[in-house]
């Protein structure tokens, strides 16, 4: 129900105050027409219950369909007998019986303005008619009704629309408004990128976690995956929740104004009303620009990246390598000539290996070196862990600045791979989360899940591969610790290198 | 007495490598160049049994080079790039040898007397080349010089660290200087030398005599 428009009170306020003018100057003037007679008092009294009465009602009553009709149907009759008693067509009261219909126009329209302003000017007209008096007398009183009503209802159509474009600005204000909002929680975003840009800390996969956190919070019960257009097609870059299988799938593209980045996938439990969808393609917009940035920077720096290993290779396989070589060839030259020391010729062997060494690893460099870089870790383990799907949920949320080796990444995968693999399938837990910070030589990932949890000293039934694990562990020089307590829940911890 | 021609554009390694297959008793280095076309150049004038060739080189790949010169020289390739691939290309073009350049000296030594005696080590695998190496681990003198006599290399020995008149020859041996002259004369034939000094610088490099 819409709140009483202002126009309403004052109106009501107006013909209030009109209807005990409109009494007092009646009761003067008939006073003063036909002296205090009986009937006269009669009329003054019926007059003034029917304005005090107007008056005193709450307004609540005259915005009811039947308060409005029986209030003014009432009034009608009300000054219609003070109107008899006091001289029919020419009676003062005939201004007094102006305000039902003028009430009943200002609150139930035109039309039930003119079926009271009708009434009204009817019974006046048989009043006239029974009193044998000419018709003619109560003409002008009867258009003095249909006049009014139509001023009062012209006015109030007019106020009606003023009332109704008023609401619908004030709606239109508050769509601006939340719009506004929105907008500047985008653009708040777009700041922080930005920002991170400038610090050199954009990363991929931390701002597709971001907006993706950002964007299902505004969306209760939806899941979403978000995906980066990579040289050999999309990369997963983050997913979060678990898709409801009855919901509704979106594919939004993340584009920028000429180039298609990126993927975000979203499953809704409910379809997505118009506005909505709108809202979530204005947030991935930032994310599109700063997808190409990242693109444009990475494709930047992935070729200084390039050139400088080629340089580096070009260096060492031009220059440092076959110096150490020609070194050798004149330790094994000396070694020949003073064979027949037989101290010094140990000692120039023991060099001499390690020489060898030495020009094998910057033959092995240099082959690493002229090798372009895979993809990152967090890529492999989504793209690894992208078949355990169902209950419970796998989260990814990796701070990964440089990734790993790439004679290091492989085993690196396959350990993560298998504690994922072991929460998803016998852990029962609510979700399991892989967290961690990698900065390539050093680095720290754990995967935790709140589920069963088990006896890291006894090998249970379905983790043999924990043994794997430390193995593999071992193999690249990093270290593994299983912590799981019965119905709290595992974390596995791998951690390599010196921060 | 192998002659052997390098082609390697590191000139630290090149002269490393010159320095140490000369000082073999029975090869010699009659070339060393920067480039696969200097090296094709280079054999025309000064024929080599055994070319070492390096792969990356300014003006044309190593192994395209091997290729081209076909029988004129026997090739072995010592390279930074020391891979499967390359290895295959090398034996493709006609290669004998392929090592790393970490490769030892008494290795690369076998290598070029095994390949220089018409081996083919680039299709064997790694336990049959060093079994075949075994068999040439030792220096092939040339017929003349392991036919000098006790008495020569004594003499070649005095030449090396500096008596060369032949009466200070004929004094330290306690022989006549018609002697001095007659072993001086085998000395000159069996090693192709014309003079006494290159007779020293010979008997130095085959190992019968050390300089002082």
């Amino acid at each position: 129900m819409t709140a009483p428009a202002s126009w309403e009170q004052r109106v009501h306020r107006s013909v209030v105050i009109g209807q005990f003018v409109a009494l007092t100057v009646a009761i003067i003037s008939d006073l003063v027409t036909n002296g205090p007679s009986e009937e006269s008092l009669v009329a003054a009294a019926i007059g003034s219950v029917y304005a005090i009465g107007s008056a005193a009602l709450p307004e609540a009553w005259y915005r009811r369909r039947l308060g409005v009709e029986s209030i003014t149907l009432a009034g009608a009759f009300l000054t219609i007998i003070a109107i008899t008693l006091t001289g029919g067509a020419s009676s003062p009261y005939l201004l007094l019986s102006m305000g039902p219909p003028i009430f009943a126009t200002v609150y139930g329209g035109l039309r039930v303005g003119l079926t009271t302003g009708l009434l009204s000017a009817g019974l006046l007209a048989l009043v006239t008619l029974s009193s044998d008096e000419p018709i003619l007398d109560a003409v002008p009183a009867m258009a003095l009704y249909l006049v009014f009503i139509l001023l009062v209802g012209v006015i109030r159509k007019l106020l009606e629309d003023i009332h109704q474009q008023n609401v619908n600005l004030v709606a239109e204000k508050e769509t601006a408004t939340q719009r506004l909002e929105a907008l500047e929680e985008i653009h708040a975003v777009l700041l922080k990128l930005s920002e991170d840009v400038s610090a050199g800390r954009l990363n991929a996969v931390e701002v597709g976690a971001e907006t993706l956190d950002t964007i299902l919070t505004r969306i209760p019960g939806a899941a979403g995956k978000l995906a980066i257009r990579g040289d050999e097609g999309l990369v997963m870059l983050a997913a979060r929740g678990v898709p409801d299988p009855e919901g509704e799938t979106y594919q939004i593209p993340i584009t920028t104004a000429d180039s298609n980045v990126g993927m975000m996938e979203l499953v809704t439990p409910d379809p997505l009303p118009d506005s909505d969808r709108k809202e979530v393609e204005d947030y991935l917009q930032p994310l599109g620009i700063a997808f190409a940035n990242l693109q444009l920077l990475q494709d930047i720096a992935g070729s200084a990246v390039a050139e400088e290993r080629l340089r580096l290779a070009r260096e060492m396989h031009d220059e440092i390598g076959p110096s150490l070589a020609s070194l050798g060839l004149s330790l094994d030259l000396t070694a020949m000539q003073q064979a027949d020391n037989p101290e010094l010729t140990a000692d120039l062997k023991v060099l001499r290996s390690n020489v060898t060494k030495l020009v094998e690893d910057v033959r092995a460099k240099v082959a690493d070196l002229r090798t372009a870089p895979g993809p990152t870790f967090t890529a492999r383990l989504l793209q690894s862990t992208s078949g355990m799907e169902g209950e419970p949920p796998i989260v990814i949320d990796l701070d990964e600045r440089r990734p790993p080796r790439s004679a290091f990444i492989g085993d690196l995968t396959s350990v993560v791979t298998e504690a994922v693999r072991n929460s998803h399938q016998h852990s029962h837990a609510s979700k399991v989360l892989v967290s961690g910070r990698i900065q390539r030589d050093w680095g720290t990932v754990q995967v935790v899940d709140d589920g069963v949890g088990f006896d890291p000293t006894i090998v249970p039934h379905g983790h043999f591969g924990l043994l794997g694990m430390r193995e593999r562990a071992e193999k690249i020089g990093a270290t593994i610790d299983f912590n799981s307590k019965s119905g709290v829940g595992t974390v596995v911890t791998l951690e390599w290198g010196n921060r | 007495m192998i002659r052997v021609m390098i082609a390697d554009d590191h000139k630290l390694f090149a002269e490393g490598l010159s320095r140490a297959l000369d000082s073999l008793p029975d090869a010699r280095v009659v070339g060393v160049v920067e480039s696969g076309p200097e090296l094709s150049t280079a054999l025309s004038g000064q024929p080599a049994e055994v070319s070492i060739v390096d792969i990356e080189m300014p003006g044309g790949d190593g192994i395209d080079t091997i290729s081209e010169l076909g029988n004129r020289t026997k090739a072995i390739v010592v390279s930074m790039h020391a891979s499967d691939d390359q290895r295959a290309r090398a034996a493709d073009a006609g290669a004998k040898g392929f090592f790393s350049k970490a490769v030892p000296l008494d290795t690369l030594a076998a290598a070029v007397r095994a390949v220089a005696s018409g081996r083919d080590l680039i299709q064997l695998q790694d336990h049959e080349r060093d079994e075949v190496l075994a068999e040439y681990s030792e220096a092939q003198l040339d017929p003349g010089a392991a036919s000098l006599t006790e008495r020569e290399k004594e003499i070649l020995r005095l030449l090396a660290v500096g008596v060369s008149a032949t009466d200070e020859l004929a004094d330290r041996l306690y022989i006549s200087q018609k002697t001095v002259k007659n072993h001086l004369a085998s000395i000159f034939q069996k090693l192709a030398v014309s003079d006494r000094t290159q007779a020293a610088i010979e008997a130095i490099r085959l190992g019968i005599a050390k300089p002082t």
